[in-house]
């Protein structure tokens, strides 16, 4: 392993070509580009005064991050849901099954994002989630309810919205997690099967006792890495009107004309929270398996 | 040989011309037996020779390519495996490692709709039985291999099927453990009585366990019966040779009985074959007798010389130079005194008697 530790002359090359460019650049953005730095403007839009009572509150990127969060989680508990039911029915013993089941992971592979986000956005607002009338729910539910449901859907008069565009989302990433569950239940010995076959079970209680348990412990790493995608993701609902981080840049930077630090500063914000979430899963898989042992 | 596709009355387990192709590959080939009720059989042959594919036939984990199988009277042949009254246990166990001991146990019990404590009860007796109570909230893989195994036989019999399948329960253990197993599965065999399938390729496993062996050779059986009878009256050179330590020969039935090779001639039983026939003459180490150079003068008495000597613990086998035999040897099994009186020693001649009741005979062809 010393190998990996001492640097080689090819190591030396690199390193010299990353320093010439990054001299280069900032002997362009100095001399040439004569780019006048100004972070403190679209840094007030962390927080701001309250006018009422002047204590500070959250400003837009803030609530963006916020509405981010909401998004992914809801798009991660909901893509779950819908790749679990993706990745099984492909290997189900029901052509029917398989068929739609490939029918829709090959559709989301295939299209780009975008259109299919729009496409399912449109239809699941306006089949699905219309009829439901989720319109007058902050009318329906008492006040304490309304403020539960608050911090966990957003706004209620905009519900109807963030519904269809979480949903849209969970279907995009619905067809990857698919992909993984699959790969998850297929790489179980077929040992396992038969031994459950032998015992007389069905199989769908064998899937449920024994092939998931030991599919979900192989496919946690890969799902966890998908959810960090999902966040990435999420950056697409923007486009549906959805006032997450990547909404909320877009009318900061044309507010504010200050494009160059706007950007900067949400693409650090993804940074700091795709990033976080890895450390903190590392750890948790690290802690998982000193306790298996 | 084909046996009749009647229902055969006294049959527990019945196959009817079992065939199995995978692609081109005949993995089985027409195989044929009925096993009684309590029975226990081994099926014993080389590796890749199809024992456990014919298992899985029985199972119904593979799909015969042609024949029928019958349990209990019904045709099974095309039952699901869920469906047929089994239980077996996996050359890889097969353990389901997210599952307890006594969870892995009482798995198959699950769904026959038994109450919470006759499970519990259920399990706590079949893990005495194996004697394994003492592990029963361990997970398998915090267990030896021996300790596996027999997880994998509770676990097989835990829903009293009336068929257990052990596909070499016994290969992957040493064989102090080995010796222990095999005694306390065929212990347990008798008490439940459950008709017993064990394949191995080892012969003293099959030899010291089986009420009948079934010698398989390369997709076909070659020959059923008591362990005795494999042993003593091999019907093919294949089972000759597999089943112990075999010297073989070929030679031609000479002129008024017996058999001639060269300017050896050795009395025997030469059945219905004419005179000129080449044949293959099977001899076992250990029926060929060492004598004093001046003792009796009885048939088939021979001159070899000792061309070297393995000590085999509790006896010396002896490989011996003839020269009618040419190149091929001969091996002979004395026993440790027997040597030292003989005062046996490498370079030097002894005399040997081939009683001729112990050399049998098979049409010509190289043992396969
Ligand atoms: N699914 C399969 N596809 C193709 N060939 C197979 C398949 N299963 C088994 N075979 C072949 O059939 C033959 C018999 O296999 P089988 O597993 O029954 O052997 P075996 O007698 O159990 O050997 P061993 O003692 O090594 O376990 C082998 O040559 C094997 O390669
Ligand atoms: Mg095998």
């Amino acid at each position: 392993m010393t190998a990996r530790m001492r640097f080689g002359w090819l190591d030396v090359v690199v390193i010299g070509c990353v320093v010439a460019l990054l001299a280069y650049v900032a002997y362009r953005v100095h001399g040439h580009l004569v780019y006048h730095w100004n972070w403190a403007e679209p840094l007030q839009f962390f927080f701001r005064r309250d006018e009422a009572d002047g204590g500070w509150v959250p400003n837009l990127l803030i609530e963006g991050v916020i509405i981010t969060l909401r998004v992914s989680l809801w798009g991660a508990v909901l893509g779950m849901a819908i790749g679990l039911l993706a990745g099984l029915g492909r290997i189900s013993q029901v052509a029917l099954f398989r068929m739609i089941s490939r029918g829709y992971v090959e559709l989301v592979r295939n299209v780009a994002p975008v259109p299919f986000l729009f496409i399912m956005f449109f239809f699941v607002g306006n089949q699905i989630l219309k009829p439901l009338g989720l319109e007058g729910v902050q009318d329906a539910v008492s006040p304490a309810t309304g403020g539960v449901l608050e911090l966990m859907f957003g706004e209620l008069n905009l519900l109807r919205n963030f519904a269809a565009a979480t949903l849209a989302l969970a279907l995009y990433e619905g067809a990857y997690i698919a992909e993984i569950v699959r790969a998850g239940v297929l790489s179980i010995e077929r040992g396992q099967w038969e031994a459950g076959d032998s015992l007389g079970l069905s199989r769908l209680h064998q899937l449920r006792h024994v092939i998931l348990p030991q599919a979900v412990q192989r496919i946690t790493p890969p799902l966890a890495n998908q959810s960090i995608q999902l966040i990435k993701d999420s950056s697409l609902v923007s486009l549906l009107s959805i006032q997450e981080m990547t909404f909320m840049g877009q009318e900061i930077a044309h507010s504010t004309s200050r494009f160059f630090e706007t950007w900067i500063i949400v693409a650090a914000m993804y940074f700091v929270v795709c990033f976080g979430l890895s450390r903190i899963y590392a750890r948790l898989e690290r802690r998982i398996n000193k306790s298996r042992r | 040989m084909r046996a009749s596709t009647d229902a055969d009355a006294n049959a527990f387990l019945q196959l009817d011309g079992v065939s199995k192709a995978f692609g081109d590959f005949h993995a089985l080939v027409d195989v044929n037996f009925t096993i009684a009720e309590g029975e226990f059989i081994c099926f014993l042959g080389p590796s890749g020779c199809g024992k456990t594919t014919l298992l899985r036939c029985i199972a119904g984990l593979e799909t015969q390519s042609e024949g029928r199988i019958r349990m209990g009277g019904a045709d099974i042949s095309w039952l699901p495996t869920s469906e047929r009254d089994f239980g077996i246990v996996f050359q890889s166990y097969a353990l389901f490692p997210n599952l307890t001991v006594s969870d892995n146990v009482a798995y198959g019990l699950v769904n026959k709709r038994m109450a919470k404590p006759a499970i519990k009860a259920r399990v706590a007796e079949l893990l005495s039985l194996v004697d394994l109570s003492e592990h029963i909230s361990k997970y398998p893989g915090q267990l030896s291999g021996g300790e596996q195994q027999r997880v994998a036989l509770a676990r097989a019999l835990a829903t009293s099927p009336g068929l257990l399948l052990l596909d070499e329960p016994l290969s992957a253990l040493d064989a102090k453990v080995r010796a222990h197993l095999r005694r306390e599965i065929r212990a347990i065999q008798d008490r439940l009585g459950v008709t017993t399938i064990m394949v191995t390729h080892d012969q003293e496993e099959a030899q010291t366990m089986a009420d009948r062996i079934f010698v398989m050779n390369e997709g076909r059986i070659e020959q059923l019966g008591t362990p005795d009878e494999i042993y003593n009256a091999p019907a093919t050179p294949f089972v000759a040779d597999f089943i112990g330590v075999m010297n073989f020969f070929t030679a031609t039935v000479a002129e008024g009985g017996g058999v001639v090779r060269g300017d050896l001639t050795l009395a025997c039983e030469t059945g219905g074959h004419g005179e000129g026939t080449e044949l293959n003459c099977a001899v076992r180490p250990e029926d060929i007798r060492l004598i004093d150079r001046d003792g009796d003068d009885g048939a088939n008495i021979i001159e070899a010389t000792v061309d070297s000597i393995e000590f085999l613990g509790s006896f010396v086998r002896l490989y011996l130079a003839l020269p009618a035999l040419g190149a091929g040897e001969l091996r002979a099994d004395v026993r440790k005194e027997q040597a030292q009186h003989l005062d046996i020693a490498v370079g030097g001649t002894v005399r040997l008697r081939i009683p001729p009741a112990t050399i049998r005979l098979y049409e010509a062809g190289p043992p396969r």
